[in-house]
């Protein structure tokens, strides 16, 4: 199922992403990082003293300018007092001052010597000396002065020592020196803007990761998920990078997978057994129809609309109906379909469902196109097209029976393929019921009777065949006897004794009256003995 | 005034201005509207003005910024952070009253963009304020906690104020997460890059933001086309198998285009100010099924005003939701649907066949009452559209409010206990597929009161006299048929038809002649005694063919006078049925002579020996008789043109079939054609009287139950289309009559076993009355042949008693054995014949 192709085109997307929106942040970074430093107003470097006397040398220096001006204040000064104690008149130093100020040149610094004078009170005094550049900027034609400023701060112990000739001489020492700003550091300077770099991309990394949440709220909320809408909103943009998410679909239904697939649709992957064929849609549109076995690829939002079992269906089912005499009955009927071999047959299948009442347990809600089939068209058929045309008698004939199976699977074949894409292989029909058992016994025992009579009548009839002839025989010899006497009678009268001659013309006078009335047949030349048979006796 | 009348003041001047310009681009840009653009235009103004009429409350000493160096950098360490955080902020919020006012006005329009851009202004003027507290209080300028303070302030007090007073309360958490990142990516820029940082950092952070929202937006929702938004996997496909990318599918086509509204959505559901959000399947079932509408994915208040809304619906392909505000309805179809201000999901519609069921009870025209059982799918009108590949279930919009709202009912349940005479009322929306049951029953019960209750399962009409009535059972003969019987100067074929004119009706007859392949001339009888003439005059002239008719009738209609008339069973083929399908010049007839000779040359017979028994036109089809044999020789299937090419040209025949190959519903179709419409003859024509389709229709509606399925379901379905619903299909199971009346249909049917037993013996009796006379004829014969071969024996030398004694011999009676013949009684008859024959002659 791993697929390394899927995966390398997946991963070469994202990094192609990835590297695109970080260079696109660096280069926003570092442009306004680069005009940054460009632009940047280097700050002013304080020299602070460290000691009195050798080391008292304290000074400024402006890298991109020219320190101007040094005062010394007690106190640090505010910016907006900075510009009136630098154009501020020198008063008299009474404690501590600068001397011997040496002025600078641009990036050169300016240098002073820092003294402690033996006026100056013993006891600690905050010193802090303020140096101060010439920036200005031009408004309207005007030169506005905006100096940098940069300080030393640090703290004068002074102490004043009584000497032997009874003065005091001073001595001063200089604690907690503290510059404004140490000056460069180069590891610094180099860190500094690739911190900035980075940094400056930090913005950009927030607001995409704020977006996609937000995105991904949406979908998760929406389609009711638990998660997985980031997920999803990568998937949308780079595609899968293997199978997953995916649904196995057997059986007709979805035997496992992935939650949200179910709910929210593809991007997912599709195990697709052979015995079940699926419909899909999407964004409110029956979109394709796939027969497995496969593994196709649901479409973003492409969701499974239905699975249609394509394994043979049986069913038997009981069709209650009325006879065309009225009459209940039950006749069970099984019918063996399956869907149709095209897709125009798997999308009537799909679309041929009836909803019926919700109150119904969920089976039975849906009337899908096997229900169809059978609750609907077999039913439907069975009971309105084939049964109401009989009589009860003629649905015991076996027959008729192989008839009705006939119709039914003609019927069923032509309107299930119609209107639900199935195709109907076989069907058979079962037992016929009655309703009650009392109309069945009664069936059972008419069935008997008949049987009964008919093969009374029949050895009847077999009897008398033979009865028959024989009492034929005997009729008709009476018939002949009589009539020749009858004739034998009229020619002897009053005579004792009867000739022969008249017995034997009797006896052809018989054969003539019986051959005309009965309309028997006597050949010419038997006829034309008798009567010359007959003259002679005559002549005697 | 002096404030601004400096580098700095100015600079913030220029970019007020500008940002003012900005938002009548943005109000261009993205709305394309002289509206939006004067709109964002003057809220922006306003706003600026408002912060630096704000910075002038301030003198130059309080906000110097005559000293600030503006460059791309940071401030300068000289200019205290009260003063750079001051200026800082009214630079961002003059541009950031834009953005809101853009922002606003997506939500709001106008009023939006008010609400928005004055907020923020407020919002900058608090940090203004605050920012300033450590300065002007406790003198220090260079505190940082004042803007802190205020940020904070802003992002919680503030929000919650503005979400109280505009959302409802909602939305705090997502407007302090906006207002934080926003913050946040100032600082961020700021500090790594200073001014130069808010402008290529900050303000690109903000475009990304509101660019990815959209575009992860739009990719988030099944909106129209979606496959076709470009993506990095579909512009870079790599050989995979995708939906090719269109640019212009990016952008919205207008302020309701899905696109813009699904970024709407993003920021709403965010903010908890979203419109209900649905995503509905196939929502109604047991559990569900006393709900109206399905419950929302995700809830939300429509009545929320501002920066509120929409709503989102997806509807699977099977069912659409129709939405109100109270107002007017809206028919949101299969797919996604945005909702708006005040709209409301009113209900869903699903757009599948709904089957409806109920058990009915009618009264038949007898007065009788009946319970069927029917069952009524239907649907949404849709004009019998199917659904197909590509699109969703058909529907029509109009269709869909009448059915949901126009002629919706509102059921009543209403009882009273009648202990304590307290009424229970429950008022319920019928919903619509559940119409069907209102307004079927009557149409049902209307139908069925046209039939009888013998007539809801017989195929043909029921006469007056009821058939399944009391048990009658047929006596042998009546009266008439017994004279019949007797009569020996009628012949059997005067019988047979007077027994038919008796006992059968036209259409029994018709049927009969149509089994009988009778020819066309036959069924065009009308009346019973025309009918039965034809037939029995057409049948008695060809050898068999008139038992053969007696049989059948004895087989359909059983009766022992028929039994006893024609016992024998039948050795005769009736003639095979073939549909002929001709063409003709004419499509409305053909000539006679030419389709005779046609078939005859067809199956190679006589044209005499071919029955035209009926014919359908348009498409010209024949139904013809022709004998079994001449059937059986050639396959239907080789088609032999006449050799008089005249004939070819007014008729030829393009495909046969055997009648019994034909579908059930093909051979009722001819059935009725021949039995209901023959053809006539016109002059040498032969003209068929009826479409073939009309005949396929007319011969369905012969069984009553599919009948009165059918009537139902039309009239129902012309009922229910003002109501905007299609009734498809339809029908009726079962109809169930009362237990009285199936006792007495089994009474009868057992009535007439008794009855089959009875003529069964009635014909073996015949039948061995019959064999008796042909036995003696038989025997008669023998025993004349027999002793006109003794007499012809004797002929020349007769010897006169020997001849005597052997014909007394052929008749059974044998001299005694001590009789002693002499000469001298030659010419004198034995005494033992002597006495024989006077025993016989008394």
């Amino acid at each position: 199922m791993f697929n390394l192709g899927k995966y390398l085109r997946y991963n070469v997307r994202v990094l192609i992403t990835f590297f695109g929106v970080a260079g696109l942040l660096f280069i926003a970074s570092l442009a306004a990082v680069s005009i940054y430093a460009v632009h940047y107003n280097q700050r002013i470097i304080p020299i602070c003293p460290t000691g009195l006397d050798g080391n008292n040398l304290t000074g400024a220096v402006d890298p991109d300018g020219k320190v101007v001006d040094a005062v010394i204040t007690g106190q640090p000064l505010p910016p907006d007092a900075l510009a009136t104690a630098l154009t501020a008149p020198e008063e008299a130093v009474t404690s501590v001052t600068l001397q011997d100020m040496n002025p600078a040149a641009v990036g050169e610094p300016l240098t002073a010597r820092f003294y402690v004078l033996e006026t100056t009170t013993a006891g600690a005094h905050s010193v802090t000396i303020t140096f101060a550049n010439n920036d200005t900027l031009t408004f309207r034609g005007r030169e506005v002065s905006i100096p940098q400023t940069a300080q030393c701060t640090f703290k004068v112990q002074v102490t004043k020592v009584p000497q032997i000739d009874g003065t005091f001489s001073t001595v001063a020492t200089l604690h907690n020196i503290q510059p404004s700003y140490l000056g460069f550091d180069m590891d610094r300077v180099v860190q500094q803007p690739i911190l900035n770099v980075a940094v400056g991309m930090l913005p950009g990394i927030v607001v995409i990761v704020t977006a996609l949440l937000l995105c991904a709220n949406l979908v998760n909320a929406f389609f009711g998920l638990d998660g997985g809408g980031w997920q999803f909103l990568t998937h949308r943009m780079f595609g899968r990078p293997g199978f997953s998410p995916y649904l196995i679909i057997g059986g007709g239904k979805i035997v496992m997978g992935n939650e949200s697939v179910k709910k929210r649709g593809g991007p997912a992957g599709i195990v697709l057994r052979q015995d079940s064929a699926i419909v899909l849609e999407s964004g409110g549109a029956l979109t394709r129809v796939i027969r497995g076995p496969g593994f196709p690829q649901l479409q973003p939002f492409e969701k499974i609309w239905d699975i249609i079992d394509l394994r043979p269906q049986w069913w038997p089912f009981k069709v209650s109906a009325v006879t065309r005499d009225g009459i209940p009955i039950t006749y069970e009927v099984a019918v063996k379909f399956q869907v149709g071999p095209t897709d125009d047959d798997l999308f009537k299948a799909a679309t041929c469902k009836w909803i019926r009442d919700a109150w119904r347990s969920e089976p039975d809600r849906l009337m899908d196109w096997p229900k169809r089939v059978i609750i609907g068209d077999t039913e439907g058929t069975m009971r309105n097209r084939i049964l109401a045309k009989y009589n009860l008698d003629k649905l015991l004939d076996v027959q008729v029976r192989q008839q009705i199976r006939q119709d039914l699977f003609e019927m069923l074949k032509v309107s299930a393929a119609q209107n639900l894409g199935v195709e109907i292989m076989e069907v058979t029909l079962q037992d016929v019921t009655f309703q009650g058992q009392v109309l069945e016994e009664w069936a059972k025992t008419w069935k008997m009777q008949r049987d009964l009579e008919v093969a009374k009548i029949e050895a009847d009839e077999r009897v008398q065949e033979i009865k028959l002839i024989e009492r034929a025989q005997g009729q008709v010899r009476q018939e002949m006897l009589d009539s020749a006497v009858k004739t034998l009678n009229a020619m002897a009268k009053r005579r004792k004794n009867v000739s022969v001659d008249y017995v034997l013309l009797s006896f052809i006078d018989m054969i003539e009256h019986t051959a005309a009335t009965q309309r028997l047949f006597i050949p010419e030349d038997s006829l034309a003995k008798l009567e010359k048979l007959k003259t002679e006796l005559g002549s005697h | 005034m002096s404030t601004l009348i400096t580098q700095a003041g100015l600079t913030l001047l220029i970019e007020a201005g500008s940002a003012c310009v900005l938002a009548v681009i943005l109000g261009y840009l993205l709305w394309k509207s002289h509206n939006a653009a004067l709109t964002l235009g003057a809220t922006t103004l306003v706003c600026n003005v408002f912060l630096l009429v704000l910075a002038l409350i301030f003198d130059s000493t309080q906000l110097p910024f005559g000293a600030l160096d503006l460059r791309l950098t940071k401030f300068a360490d000289n200019v205290s952070v009260y003063l750079a955080t001051t200026y800082l902020i009214l630079e961002i919020a003059v541009w950031t009253t834009a953005l809101a006012s853009a922002l606003g006005y997506f939500f709001d329009k106008g009023m939006g963009a008010g609400i928005l851009a004055f907020a923020f202004t407020f919002a900058a003027m608090v940090c203004l304020v605050v920012n300033g507290l450590p300065f002007f209080f406790y003198g220090n300028p260079n505190a940082i906690w004042g803007l802190v303070a205020a940020v904070v302030m802003v992002g919680t007090g503030g929000i919650w104020m503005f979400s109280s007073a505009i959302l409802r309360g909602k939305g705090v958490a997502f407007l302090t997460l906006l207002w934080f990142v926003y913050i946040l990516t100032c600082w961020l820029g700021y500090q790594v890059a200073g001014r130069a940082g808010l402008l290529l950092i900050s303000l690109p952070a903000q475009f990304i933001l509101w660019g990815l929202l959209y575009y992860f937006a739009i990719l988030s929702l099944p909106i129209q086309d979606y496959a076709k938004i470009p993506t990095l996997y579909n512009l870079l496909p790599f050989g995979d198998t995708v939906e090719r990318p269109v640019w212009r599918k990016l952008f919205p086509s207008g302020e309701k285009d899905p696109r813009v509204l699904t970024l709407r959505s993003v920021l709403t559901l965010a903010m908890g100010t979203n419109y209900p959000f649905y995503v509905i399947d196939d929502w109604k079932t047991r559990e569900t099924m006393d709900k109206d509408t399905p419950d929302p994915h995700v809830p939300g208040n429509p009545y929320n005003q501002f920066f509120a809304g929409p709503g989102i619906i997806l509807t699977n392909c099977e069912r659409l939701a129709v939405t109100t505000d109270g107002l007017k309805f809206r028919v949101c179809p299969p797919g996604l649907s945005f909702t708006q201000k005040f709209e409301q999901l009113y209900t869903d519609v699903d757009l599948r066949p709904q089957l409806r069921t109920k058990t009915i009870n009618a009264e038949t025209k007898d007065g009788i009452s009946v319970s069927i059982f029917t069952f009524i799918p239907n649907r949404v009108w849709a004009d019998g559209r199917k659904p197909v590949l590509g699109g969703s279930y058909p529907f029509d919009e109009e269709a869909v409010i009448k059915a949901v709202y126009n002629h919706a009912v509102m059921d009543h349940k209403f009882e009273r206990d009648p202990e304590n005479q307290l009424v229970t009322e429950e008022v319920k929306r019928r919903p619509w597929p559940e119409l069907v049951l209102t307004m079927g029953p009557p149409i049902l019960k209307d139908v069925v009161a046209r039939y009888t209750c013998n007539e809801l399962h017989m195929m043909v009409p029921d006469p007056d006299k009821s058939k399944y009535g009391l048990p009658q059972k047929e006596q042998p003969f009546d009266r008439g048929e017994i004279d019949l019987l007797s009569r020996t100067d009628l012949p059997l074929e005067a019988k047979l038809q007077q027994f038919m004119v008796r006992h059968h009706d036209a259409d029994d007859l018709k049927t009969l002649a149509f089994d009988l392949s009778a020819d066309f001339s036959v069924l065009a009888g009308e009346t019973e005694s025309e009918l039965a003439r034809a037939l029995v005059e057409a049948t008695a002239k060809k050898r068999g063919a008139l038992n053969h008719l007696a049989r059948q009738i004895q087989q359909r209609w059983p009766s022992t006078y028929i039994a006893q008339l024609f016992p024998r069973p039948s050795t005769y083929t009736p003639p095979a049925k073939v549909e002929v399908t001709v063409t003709a010049e004419d499509s409305s007839r053909v000539h006679f002579d030419a389709l005779k000779a046609t078939l005859a040359a067809q199956f190679d017979i006589p044209a005499a020996h071919i029955a035209i028994i009926g014919a359908t036109k348009q498409a010209l089809r024949f139904l013809v008789g022709v004998p079994v044999d001449a059937v059986n020789e050639r396959p239907l299937s080789e088609i032999q043109p006449p050799a008089d090419v005249t004939v070819q040209q007014q008729c030829s025949i393009a495909s046969l079939a055997a009648f019994d190959e034909l579908s059930n519903e093909a051979q009722n179709a001819w059935q009725y054609a021949c039995c209901s419409a023959p053809p006539t003859r016109d002059g040498e024509f032969i003209q068929p009287q009826i479409t073939w389709e009309e005949a396929l229709i007319a011969a369905r509606k012969r069984n009553p139950r599919l009948e009165i399925a059918r009537t139902f379901a039309d009239r129902l379905k012309k009922e229910m289309q003002p109501l905007g619903i299609e009734v498809i299909g339809g029908g009726i199971s079962d109809i169930k009559v009362p237990d009285e009346i199936v006792t007495q249909r089994l009474k009868n049917w057992s009535a007439e076993r008794d009855r089959d037993i009875e003529i069964a013996i009635a014909e073996a009796k015949a039948r061995i009355a019959l064999r008796e006379q042909e036995v003696l004829g038989e025997v008669r014969l023998e025993m004349l042949t027999r002793l006109v071969q003794i007499l012809q024996e004797a002929e020349g030398t007769v010897d006169k008693q020997i001849l005597a004694v052997k014909l007394f011999e052929a008749m059974g009676i044998h001299s005694p054995p001590e009789t002693q013949k002499t000469d001298s009684d030659a010419g004198v008859l034995p005494p033992y014949m002597l006495s024989i024959l006077k025993t016989l002659g008394h």
